[in-house]
């Protein structure tokens, strides 16, 4: 009888100790994502896929160079071909400061996007992740020429806008507003100015149809 | 009498306590470690590039999933059975789970050796909590082998 209860003593204690333990874990594995402030509605200075007049925003701060980023842009864009009439969607730039070529690419898009091809330039820019990312930072200008190329638009009018300050105004407008509001790592979404904390693909698409519905 | 008879039935065998609290402390670091990836995996936040952390690809990737089971719950399963036999020996001295510990060590790092293989060549991106769980099992196997040579002695 003794020995019963002492090895019934000896497996409550240790699956108690075992049990706080992993609760406490799991409390410190969710409180880990720190709180955001929510980001400026779209406005005329962002560009958007989808439709601009859609009630359902959703707005990605992002990095080129960020191999996440990469696989994200894959679910926003299969999300964005299945609601493109009912959401507008928008890229803000928050290059980050050990992606040495981030900035860059980020200057290519928005040069890309003064000739009215910004997301072309995105999704190619993305596309070719792995091939511009791994270069020099002091080569990689020429993979942006070629793409410019690929995607036709003016070189001359491309490689000048690529060093304007006007370009280099919109990154860092984006990488401020990005700072202001505490986001502390890419891709961070918000959906109608609430921060998307699950993007797991069927997650995100019911997150959206919901936003919708509630829009509508 | 069959071979399970034979473990079963085996005399019990003097083996240093710190061995087996090596065991259960060892275990238990790696169970926290593999709930902490398994929430992370489930909220989805660990998939990101940090301001000043760099980037885990690896967590969400499409490795981190084989047949629809996270491979960080996998792994809580894991620590979590070698906690279970370790307290369990603990408990009733019975020598037959002193063999299944060095089974599951070496298990454990026959995995782990495929997985950070992978981080490194495949995915080509580190995750710190997935190294600290290759650092764990290899300890476990470390220890499963210290065991077996006590068992032989």
């Amino acid at each position: 009888m003794e020995e019963a209860k002492s090895h019934l003593k000896f497996w409550a204690t240790t699956i108690v100790i075992i049990a706080v333990a992993i609760y406490g874990v799991i409390i410190l594995a969710a409180d880990s994502v720190p709180d955001t402030g929510t980001p400026d509605k779209i406005g005329n200075y962002d560009w958007v896929r989808g439709n601009p007049e859609a009630t359902v925003e959703l707005i990605e701060y992002s990095d080129f160079q960020c191999p996440a980023c990469g696989g994200a842009t894959e679910i926003a864009q299969l999300l964005m071909n299945e609601f493109y009439d009912h959401v507008a969607f928008t890229y803000r730039h928050f290059p980050l400061g050990y992606h040495e070529n981030a900035k860059s690419a980020a200057a290519a898009t928005e040069a890309a996007g003064l000739q009215g091809k910004f997301w072309e330039m995105h999704d190619t820019i993305f596309a070719n992740q792995k091939e511009w990312g791994r270069e020099d930072a002091s080569e990689v200008f020429e993979y942006y020429v070629w793409y410019a190329e690929e995607i036709g638009l003016d070189i001359d009018e491309f490689v000048e806008d690529y060093g304007s300050s006007k370009v280099q105004k919109a990154i860092q407008d984006d990488i401020d507003d990005a700072m202001q509001i505490g986001i502390n790592a890419t891709p961070t979404f918000f959906l109608n100015g609430e921060k998307v904390t699950n993007r797991d693909y069927d997650v995100f698409r019911q997150a959206i149809r919901d936003a919708i519905k509630e829009n509508s | 009498m069959t071979f399970l008879g034979r473990l079963l039935g085996m005399p019990s065998k003097k083996i240093p306590k710190w061995l087996m609290y090596g065991f259960v402390v060892v275990s238990f670091l790696g169970l926290m470690d593999a709930t902490y990836l398994t929430v992370e995996h489930f909220t989805g936040e660990s998939l990101g590039c940090f301001i000043f952390s760099g980037c885990d690809i690896v967590t969400s990737s499409e490795w981190s999933v084989i047949m629809g089971i996270p491979l960080a719950l996998m792994g809580a399963m894991f620590y979590f059975g070698m906690l279970m036999l370790s307290l369990l020996y603990i408990d009733i001295k019975k020598t037959f789970i002193l063999y299944l510990l060095p089974l599951g060590g070496l298990t454990g790092f026959l995995v782990s050796c495929l997985l950070v293989y992978s981080q490194l060549f495949v995915i080509e991106a580190i995750c710190t909590y997935c190294m600290i769980s290759a650092t764990t099992s290899t300890l476990l196997f470390i220890l499963g082998i210290i065991l077996l040579r006590k068992l032989r002695a």
